[in-house]
């Protein structure tokens, strides 16, 4: 039995919005909802009852895209929460409406990605205009309803000094669980990287603020795209839990994709192999598989600031994405610290 | 006239036997030790380094240090020290794991609320919507 409790289930390649960060490898050219090698909901019942079978699997974050693009998505989660699974619909709120809603099951936990308290600035981020309004909408919905609601401020650039004020407006929502990312790196953003991640001055400030609002709200924030202690020092946050990769540990989320192929995890495009035609079990013990975790950067190894050993190169999936190696370090410790090592774009960020 | 001290609070504690359980980890007894600024894990004949960081804080661990405390370890691994010892909440990346949610009182958001219409940080129609929508969530019960 693998000891395994979680996966992430991308049920559509299709999204409304056009983050300007977005780290899915398939930002430029996706799958429609309905396209040929989707997952019915019958196939997505009996991959999760086969992986249920290989593992301790407890909770699936489904996912896309934008999940909420699938018609059929409350029996999606319905038939999952029939599994005794714990779900977690991870959306932008868009097409998210009353009627939709009463279909989930009231088990249904939700998370909404919020990247500002100011309507402006949230759609410029999102891609979208309207995206903040229908998020507020969304999330009034799911909280009126009694569904747990996690916020989640992804930070860049543009957003980062403000993130005490939208965490704070995500907690008047009705929010119940917060969590704090940095965007992540890919090959397609590494190049506009320079105007895009956050420095480490706008990290450490944010992180502040994440601090400053748990501390006074008394909560805790979660902190899961990780950031290497060598680009900032973490250990003066005590309200801040910050997650790491679990590098194929207990705690790996391994993804499946919305035609029923497994990757490491969301940020990653390697494919580890199909779940139609092979058991979670044989893909997740294949050597491929074990030989993606593998690697620790060799700058890394000798590392000796706090959470070394947690850390290890930070984001392996970011790092194959961009350099297309996992021998190196997540590249944004080289955006942050090493900028001129940086490929820089000519023309201004994908919108 | 003499007022009733209220009882003390009992701080959450680890129960580290469940854990292990649930983690498919042995508990065993052993003991902090700190040498040269670092800490250890002494485990009968074996010492195993304990990393310090954000998980695992030098403080915590300062306060630990030459008792005998239970621990629950997996093979090489360390999983809890002692029988407060934090848990470390499992996060992934984008999705919180259920023991993140929380409680969060109605009048906290009220006024964290009001506190951002007030600094101007949303706008007055925001704030009220949300007002609006609270309200008729608590008449409907």
């Amino acid at each position: 039995m693998l000891s395994f409790e979680q996966i992430v289930l991308e049920v559509t390649e299709a999204c409304p919005n056009a983050c300007l960060h977005c780290y899915n490898y398939w930002r430029d050219d996706r799958a429609p909802v309905r396209s040929s090698g989707t997952l019915t909901r019958n196939e997505i019942r009996a991959i999760i009852r086969s992986i249920k079978a290989d593992s301790r699997l407890k909770h699936v974050g489904i996912s896309g895209g934008e999940p909420l693009l699938r018609r059929d998505l409350p029996g999606i989660a319905s038939d999952l929460i029939d599994e005794g699974l714990g779900v977690l619909v991870i959306t932008s709120g868009a097409s998210l409406t009353e009627a939709v809603l009463s279909r989930f099951p009231r088990e249904t936990a939700f998370e909404m990605t919020l990247f500002s308290s100011d309507a402006a600035l949230h759609d410029r981020v999102a891609g979208r205009t309207g995206a903040f309004a229908r998020l507020v909408k969304a999330a009034l919905l799911v909280t009126g309803r009694g569904h747990p609601l996690a916020i989640s401020v992804v930070a860049n650039r543009l957003n980062a000094q403000r993130t005490g004020d939208a965490l704070r407006l995500g907690l008047a929502l009705g929010g119940n669980a917060f969590l704090f990312n940095r965007m992540n790196l890919t090959r397609a953003m590494l190049p506009h990287a320079g105007e895009l991640a956050p420095t480490a001055e706008q990290l450490s400030v944010a992180l502040d603020q994440a601090e400053e609002f748990a501390r006074e709200c008394r909560t805790t924030v979660s902190v899961s795209v990780p950031i290497p202690p060598c680009v900032v020092d973490l250990t003066r946050y005590r309200h801040l839990f910050f997650g790491w990769c679990a590098r194929g540990g207990v705690d790996s989320y391994y993804t499946v994709g919305y035609n029923g192929l497994l990757r490491p995890c969301n940020h990653s495009s390697q494919i580890l192999g199909d779940l139609r035609t092979h058991s979670f079990r044989e893909l997740v013990r294949s050597r491929r598989t074990r030989s993606f975790w593998r690697p620790v950067p060799s700058e890394c190894k000798q590392c000796e600031l706090p959470d070394a050993h947690l850390c290890r190169g930070g984001c392996p999936a970011a790092a194959d994405e961009c350099y297309g190696t996992r021998l190196r370090r997540d590249p944004v410790v080289d955006v942050i610290l090493r900028p001129a090592a940086v490929p820089v774009a000519r023309k201004g960020p994908p919108s | 006239m003499a007022t009733k001290k209220p009882a003390r609070k009992a701080a959450p504690s680890l129960d580290v036997k469940a854990l292990s359980a649930e983690l498919g980890a042995t508990v065993k007894e052993g003991k902090v030790v700190q040498t040269r600024g670092a800490y250890y894990l002494q485990l009968g004949a074996k010492k195993l380094p304990i990393p310090v960081g954000t998980a695992v804080r030098a403080a915590d661990l300062a306060k630990l240090v030459g008792q005998s405390v239970p621990v629950a370890v997996a093979g090489s691994s360390i999983i809890s020290i002692g029988r407060n010892g934090p848990r470390c909440y499992m996060i992934l990346c984008y999705k919180p794991a259920p023991d993140v949610f929380g409680q969060i009182n109605d009048a906290v958001r009220a006024t964290v609320l009001q506190q951002l219409a007030q600094a101007g940080k949303i706008e007055a129609g925001l704030a009220q919507q949300i007002t609006e929508a609270k309200a008729a969530v608590q008449l409907l019960g």
